[in-house]
């Protein structure tokens, strides 16, 4: 007999992740009126839940009276195998309704190893995984997020992508999507109207050719009316855009469980190896009144007693000094805790610290991501020894014993001397704590060394340098694993054979597409899950698809080489991106852009923000 | 200061919320009801919130009982009446009191806990009558001594006689494909303690009636101090 969802909830871990209903989560009345659409993160509740773009995503398409957009999630696999054995297709968490019946179902696309996700969320949904394969009763397949930059891998899976930010473009979509149900257009007529909508790109409306190398030899809209170039879509205003002053509360713990404000968008450090940081520009900030009146209308809304102050680099903030000390004051009595998504190696980080967190002195973790000056040069990560090690001195006299150094493996030019030099931080470290005299100082001094590989992305300085092969990185691995012999460190490294898929994945073509849909097949999903990510299967499917992953990862690319993403505009120039890779080969830092703007190419497409 | 005693229902999706997330929720939905909340000491302040008898993942109930410390008395009938705006849905405040009498502290909540009132579902892999059922139970009572295994603090497994801890246990009815209806009442002291699925199990075993236990579904009835319910203690 086939059981219910209230009865398959009994058999599962963690039945709450599938129940919706959460405080500030949005019910609406006569759906049958509404455009319905789906939010879908292509992880599991916890991850979902944490993700701020989800929450501001949510809440703008709900502005819309005649719209209602719910969450979907990725089941976890115990819940799917109780869904398929039961025959209970994907649902939105809000109304349980099954996936296929709405209008429009978007994934945002925040790492590259959860595309098999994607593909196994559509077919618990019963939607065919090709754009092509899809009918006019399924739903429109849409996706954005930081890996539509490189849209191409997954071009047949979706419908169309949006490319930046959403709070106005997605509203722009969902409302031709409207008037093309009103008056009984079709997929085709639709998708081609969506592809003039400014920061759009439809897939199914551009032809690639390839050289015989493999590399790109051509990229064009098969029609004159579709655009050559699709620019990403920013948000001028931050103080009037929408934000979610009513935060969804989740009932179980999740990852990140706190109100979160978004205090800037964008990054002007300019770190070569960072997607984010060349992505997200112009810088944007809210002014300090905003997020001052948004903490506490959130705190209000949610019950929290944290809140975090979100940005790519929150202490950079212009008024950052003012925000957080008045924010201190404001929250006293209510026993309100301030939380910092990322710490600089500088003083001011621990002065801010030692306000916020009088009582939790739990671990810290800062952010060399080099291990020698030389390297961090490279990589222009403004940060030198001295900062490193004062920073460290002063943390260790205010009683913190515990501290996380992250570190990057197979950056671009780096040598077993780098790699010493993680080693020689880190002794230095603990030593250093031996040396610090203060009466805070309790127990003795714990260093955790953890390194993460590197992965080139599309957008970056380093775009067109190879990655590490997986043979280097677990060379490497074994080398630092040999020489840190102090017992007070520890040392983590993270799983070099996923690094090695999300690079695949990261700089990859059209042609990948045909990988994904094989490893999914052959049962690959929660790559980003370690007791899931299953490297044979991977292999196995590059090989019945005739396709050599290496092309993507190991190859020095030409100055010259046509990217399958050059066709996005994302305000950064490849021509400043080329210029920082020569200056990164040269070792020659460029300084933050905030005080001293390096032409990055950003105003040619978008108004200054006020720091250009 | 002031101890607020709230009774409350958990029902609908809420059932599948375990203990700890229920205290999460209830720290959040005071704070969103701008409670004025007293906070322990030390230098991880926590508001003082007390429940009963923590509820198992998958059960449902009328009588939830719990105390709330508060720095001042509020007004108790406008919490229960805007108690949507504060509380998810499934999570129902029935009434409210304030138990700190001048000169006197809260009795221990939990302490005072000493038996428990469950509905049952369950559903037979077949159709039996009422009057076999009913024979079924009382031949499973009339037992000297039912035993079961459970694990102790030890991780050892051991035996033990759950007779004396079941004060009554019924059906009230037989519904159609299977369904039936039970009922019981079962110690929950700090002496003696059953629960209701423990009780299923051992009737599971009992040659008679065949059930799926898969479909058992539980649902509290009230929660007693001695003869009264512990919210009028
Ligand atoms: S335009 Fe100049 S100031 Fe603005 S982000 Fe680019 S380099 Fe920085």
């Amino acid at each position: 007999m086939k059981k219910s969802l209230d009865d398959i909830l009994y058999l599962v871990e963690k039945p709450a992740r599938y129940i919706g209903g959460e405080i500030n989560s949005i019910i609406k009345e006569d759906l049958d009126q509404k455009i319905r659409v789906g939010f879908g993160f292509p992880d599991v509740y916890e991850v979902a839940m944490s993700h701020l773009g989800m929450h501001i995503l949510y809440g703008v398409q709900n502005t819309m009276e005649d719209v209602y957009c719910e969450r979907v999630f990725a089941p976890w696999t115990d819940m799917e195998k109780q869904m398929r054995d039961n025959g209970i297709a994907l649902f939105t968490l809000e109304t349980k309704t099954p996936v296929k019946s709405l209008d429009l179902l978007s994934f945002t696309l925040q790492y590259e190893l959860s595309y098999t996700n994607i593909l196994n969320m559509l077919d618990l949904g019963g939607i065919p995984l090709r754009s092509a394969e899809r009918t006019e009763a399924d739903p429109i397949i849409f996706a954005g997020g930081p890996c539509a930059y490189n849209p191409e891998p997954i071009s047949d899976i979706f419908d169309l992508f949006v490319l930046g930010e959403g709070e106005e473009m997605n509203l722009e979509l969902i409302s031709l999507y409207k008037a093309h149900k009103t008056k009984g257009s079709t997929r085709k007529e639709f998708l081609r109207a969506a592809a003039s909508l400014d920061g759009v790109y439809v897939p199914s409306l551009y032809e690639a050719a390839y050289n015989e190398d493999g590399t790109l030899a051509s990229f064009e809209p098969i029609a004159a009316d579709v655009p050559k170039k699709v620019t990403k879509r920013i948000i001028q205003d931050m103080d009037n855009v929408f934000y979610p002053e009513k935060q969804m509360v989740p009932f179980i713990d999740i990852v990140h469980d706190r109100a979160v404000v978004e205090i800037f968008r964008g990054c002007t450090a300019g770190c070569r190896f960072c997607q984010a940081g060349m992505i997200y520009r112009p810088i944007r900030e809210k002014s300090t009144e905003k997020i001052m009146e948004l903490a506490k209308k959130m705190l209000e809304s949610t019950g929290y007693d944290e809140v975090a102050l979100s940005s790519l680099s929150t202490l950079d903030y212009s008024d950052i000094e003012n925000l957080i000390y008045s924010m201190i004051k404001d929250s006293e009595d209510d026993k309100i805790g301030i939380s910092l998504p990322s710490l600089r190696l500088d003083s001011f980080s621990v002065d801010v610290l030692t306000e916020i967190q009088k009582v939790r002195k739990t671990g810290l973790t800062f952010a060399p991501e080099a291990g020698t000056q030389r390297l961090r040069d490279v990589i222009n990560k403004g940060v030198n020894e001295d900062n490193i090690f004062n920073t460290l001195e002063q943390v260790f006299a205010e009683g913190w014993s515990r501290v996380k150094l992250y570190f990057m493996m197979g950056l671009p030019t780096e040598t077993y001397e780098d790699l010493e030099g993680i080693n020689e931080i880190a002794n230095r470290t603990t030593y250093l704590y031996k040396t610090v005299q203060s009466p805070k100082k309790k127990g003795s001094v714990a260093v955790t060394i953890s390194t993460a590989c590197f992965v080139p992305k599309p957008f970056t300085p380093f775009q067109w340098q190879p990655q590490d092969t997986l043979e280097t990185f677990i060379e490497k691995q074994k080398f630092l694993r040999e020489i840190i012999t102090n017992k007070k460190v520890k040392f983590n490294y993270h799983d070099a054979y996923g690094s090695f898929m999300e690079a695949v994945f990261a700089r990859g073509d059209r042609k990948l597409n045909a990988v994904l849909i094989k490893a999914f097949e052959l049962g690959c999903k929660f790559d980003g899950w370690q007791e899931y990510f299953d490297y044979d299967k991977w292999m196995q499917a590059f090989e019945l698809c005739g396709i050599d992953p290496l092309f993507y990862t190991s190859r020095v690319r030409d100055v010259n080489e046509l990217f399958p993403w050059d066709f996005i505009d994302v305000g950064v120039s490849k021509k400043f991106l080329y210029r920082e890779w020569e200056n990164a080969l040269t070792g020659k830092v460029t300084p933050d852009c905030r005080n001293n703007c390096h032409a990055c190419g950003i105003t040619q497409v978008f108004e200054s923000g006020g720091f250009c | 200061m002031a101890i607020l005693r709230l009774k409350y229902r958990k029902v609908g999706y809420m059932k599948f919320l375990s203990h700890l997330d229920m205290v999460r929720l209830m720290e959040r939905s005071f704070r969103r009801a701008q409670m004025p909340l007293e906070f322990s000491q030390g230098f991880n302040p926590r508001p003082k919130i007390n429940f009963a008898a923590p509820l198992s993942v998958g059960v449902t109930s009328d009588a939830e009982v719990m105390e709330v410390v508060l720095t001042k008395k509020v007004d108790i009938a406008a919490l229960l009446e805007h108690q949507r705006e504060a509380f998810p849905a499934g999570i129902e405040l029935v009434a409210g009191t304030f138990v700190d009498q001048v000169g006197q502290s809260s009795p221990k909540l939990m302490g005072s806990v000493s038996s428990c009132q469950y509905l049952i579902s369950v559903i037979n892999k077949d159709t039996y009558s009422k009057e076999v059922v009913e024979t079924w139970l009382n031949d499973f009572m009339k037992q000297d001594a039912i035993m079961i295994e459970k694990v102790n603090k030890k991780k050892k497994v051991v035996q033990k006689d759950i007779k004396p801890a079941i004060r009554s246990f019924a059906l009230v009815s037989v519904e159609l494909e299977g369904h039936m209806v039970l009922s019981a009442h079962l110690d929950a002291g700090s002496e003696s303690n059953l629960r209701a699925e423990d009780l299923m199990h051992a009737l599971d075993g009992f040659p008679g009636v065949e059930m799926d236990l898969e479909t058992l579904r539980l649902h509290r009835q009230k929660i007693n101090a001695g003869d009264k319910d512990i919210y009028d203690l």
